[in-house]
C-alpha cells in the first residue's frame, strides 16, 4: 500500500509529540466532520515563534502521523501559516518540493493520488491555521 | 427469487467490477429506474401542476398516479396523506417545524434515542434548544435501544417520540409495537424514520399506525432528491407549511389574502421533481419480482456467514446481528485506514460515524466499518471482503 510509507507509519506507531504540553499558551481543537477524527493542538508561542508544539487526539494513521510530523517540523519556526499553505497546495496537486528540515513533508505527496484521504492529512494543518489566526 | 447472476444484470453500476456493499447509504438503481428518468426528459419533459395542455395533464397525472401507487404499497387508504418532499431529513424538518412547533407547550418534552441518524436527531435537538423544551434522549444498552428507559422517558408530557425503524449503524430493527403502544398509552405522537426499514420490511401503515412516517426514495431503489412524508390526515391538515411559494396556492382574494390548496398540495410548495417521481413509480413494478421476506432471508444468510467469519478472525468487534447491515471494527485499526484496502479491491462500503455520532458517545471508537448488503450481493463478494480484512490485519497489527 503506497500510501502508508514507512516514515508515516513510524510517526503513527511511535509518536513523539502526542501529549498535552505543559504550560501551553494557546490550544485549538479541530475535527474532521466526515469521519469524526479529532485533534487538540497545544503551542507555546513567543513573538510569533512556535517555541513548542504538541497534540492529542484520535484518528486514522494519516491524520495522526500528519500531526506528529507537523509538530516535528514546526518547532522553533515562525512561518507556520505559509508552510500550511504550501502543504495544502502540494496535496492539491501543485508541484511543491519541501527541502531541508521540511523535506519529511514530501512523504505526503502520494496523497495527491488519494483525494478521499486529503482531509485526514490536512486536519492538523487546518487546526494550526485556525490557532495561528485566532 | 431470481438467480443472483440474473439479479446482478438489473444493476448496471456493479457491471464494472465493483463490489457494492453500501446499500444502506443508497440502494443500487435498477435499469428501469435509470431508464424511466431518462424517458421522462426525452418524451414528457413538461412541468407539472400548471398549464392546460394535454402534455401538462399527462405529467401531472403521472405524479398523482405515483402518489396512489405509494399509498397502495404502504396500505394507506387516502393517497392525500402521501406528501412528496426532498428526502427523509426534509420530511422530519417539516413535521418538527410545521406541526410540533405549533403544538408545543412549556412543559412538553420530546423523546428521541441515541441510535438516531443525525436526520432524526439534530432537528429535534435544535427545536428543543430554541424553544427551551426538554429533549429526552433514550440511552443504549449493548448497542440497542434500552426499552425500559424508553418507556420511562415517554410520559404524559411527551408531545412526540421520534424514532428510527432500523438503525443505520447496527441494522437492528426497532420494536415499533412497544414504542407505539407506549405512545398511545400516554398520548404522545410518534414519527418513524423508516429510511433504512423501507427496503427491508413491507410497511403496513394501517397495522403499524404511526402518526408520521418518513423515508427517501433513493433507499428503495429509487432516485435521489425525492422523499416521502406520511401523516395522519388531521395532523397533516393542522400542519403549517415550512416553505411558501408556488404550486400551493388555491387563489388570492386580494393582494395579501392567500387561500391555500388542501393537502397534499398545501405542503408541496414549488416545482416538484416529476422525473424522479416517474422514475420512482417504476420501482414498484421492479420489487414485485422480489419478495421482501425471501430477499431478507437471502441477505441474512450472507451476513450470518460474514459475522461467523469475522468472529473466527478475532480482534474484531461486531456491533450487529445477522441482517442487512453489519458494522464492525478491527481492533487497533482506524476505519478510514481500513477503507483504503477496501478501495484497492473496488469494494464500496462505509466507514466513519455514519452521520450517527450519538451512538459513539459512550464508546472508545469514533467510527465503524459498515457493510450493508443488498439483493445483488453474493458469497464470493463476502469472501473478497474477508481477504481484504486479512490484509488489513496483516499490515496494521
Amino acid at each position: 500500500m503506497s500510501l502508508y510509507k514507512e516514515t508515516l507509519m513510524k510517526h503513527f506507531r511511535n509518536p513523539e509529540h502526542k501529549f498535552e504540553l505543559e504550560n501551553f499558551s494557546k490550544k485549538q481543537d479541530g475535527v474532521n466532520p466526515s469521519c469524526g477524527d479529532n485533534i487538540t493542538l497545544y503551542t507555546k508561542i513567543n513573538n510569533s515563534i512556535i517555541e513548542d508544539i504538541s497534540y492529542t487526539g484520535n484518528g486514522c494513521a494519516i491524520s495522526m502521523a500528519s500531526a506528529d510530523i507537523m509538530c516535528e517540523v514546526l518547532k522553533n519556526r515562525d512561518n507556520g501559516v505559509n508552510i500550511s499553505l504550501d502543504f495544502t497546495s502540494m496535496l492539491n496537486g501543485e508541484d511543491i518540493n519541501f527541502t531541508n528540515e521540511l523535506e519529511v513533508l514530501n512523504v505526503f505527496k502520494e496523497m495527491q493520488n488519494y483525494p478521499a484521504r486529503k482531509s485526514c492529512a490536512l486536519l492538523p494543518w487546518k487546526t494550526l491555521t485556525t490557532l495561528l489566526n485566532s | 427469487m431470481k438467480a443472483n447472476i440474473e439479479i446482478r444484470k438489473e444493476f448496471p453500476f456493479i457491471n464494472q467490477g465493483i463490489i457494492y456493499m453500501d446499500s444502506a447509504a443508497t440502494s443500487l438503481k435498477p435499469n428501469c429506474v435509470i431508464d424511466s428518468q431518462s424517458e421522462y426528459y426525452k418524451t414528457m419533459t413538461v412541468n407539472v401542476g400548471r398549464g392546460s395542455s394535454i402534455h401538462n395533464f399527462n405529467t401531472t397525472n403521472i405524479v398523482e398516479k405515483t402518489r396512489n401507487t405509494i399509498a397502495q404499497y404502504l396500505n394507506i387508504t387516502d393517497e392525500t396523506q402521501v406528501i412528496f418532499t426532498q428526502n427523509s431529513t426534509d420530511s422530519i424538518n417539516m413535521v418538527a417545524n410545521g406541526w410540533v412547533r405549533q403544538n408545543i407547550t412549556s412543559n412538553s418534552n420530546i423523546v428521541i434515542t441515541q441510535l438516531e441518524h443525525h436526520s432524526n436527531y439534530v432537528p429535534w435537538i435544535e427545536l428543543c434548544k430554541e424553544l427551551n423544551i426538554e429533549c429526552r434522549i433514550v440511552p443504549l444498552e449493548n448497542y440497542e435501544i434500552n426499552y425500559s428507559k424508553l418507556i420511562e422517558y415517554i410520559n404524559e408530557h411527551t408531545l412526540i417520540t421520534a424514532i428510527t425503524g432500523m438503525s443505520n449503524i447496527t441494522g437492528i430493527e426497532t420494536n415499533l409495537e412497544v414504542v407505539t403502544n407506549r405512545c398511545r398509552e400516554v398520548g404522545s405522537k410518534i414519527i418513524i424514520d423508516a429510511a433504512q426499514l423501507i427496503v427491508h420490511k413491507r410497511i403496513d401503515i394501517q397495522q403499524l399506525d404511526p402518526d408520521f412516517l418518513v423515508f427517501s426514495a433513493h433507499k428503495l431503489y429509487g432516485p435521489f432528491g425525492l422523499g416521502i412524508l406520511y401523516g395522519k390526515k388531521n395532523l397533516l391538515e393542522e400542519m403549517t407549511p415550512v416553505r411558501y411559494g408556488g404550486n400551493m396556492v388555491s387563489y388570492t382574494s386580494n393582494l395579501t389574502n392567500i387561500h391555500y390548496k388542501d393537502i397534499p398540495f398545501r405542503l408541496e410548495s414549488g416545482t416538484q421533481n416529476p422525473a424522479a417521481i416517474y422514475s420512482f413509480s417504476s420501482v414498484f413494478n421492479f420489487i414485485k419480482d422480489y419478495d421482501i421476506e425471501e430477499t431478507e432471508n437471502y441477505i441474512k444468510g450472507l451476513s450470518t456467514y460474514l459475522i461467523h467469519k469475522l468472529k473466527e478472525e478475532g480482534d474484531i468487534i461486531v456491533y450487529s446481528q445477522p441482517g442487512s447491515i453489519i458494522s464492525f471494527n478491527i481492533q487497533g485499526v482506524h476505519p478510514h485506514d481500513a477503507s483504503q484496502f477496501f478501495d484497492e479491491k473496488n469494494i464500496i462500503l462505509r466507514t466513519g460515524n455514519l452521520c450517527a455520532s450519538p451512538f459513539f458517545a459512550n464508546l472508545e471508537e469514533s467510527g465503524v466499518i459498515r457493510v450493508s448488503l443488498g439483493v445483488h450481493n453474493n458469497i464470493e463478494e463476502i469472501d473478497t471482503l474477508l481477504i481484504a480484512i486479512k490484509e488489513i490485519k496483516g499490515f496494521f497489527l
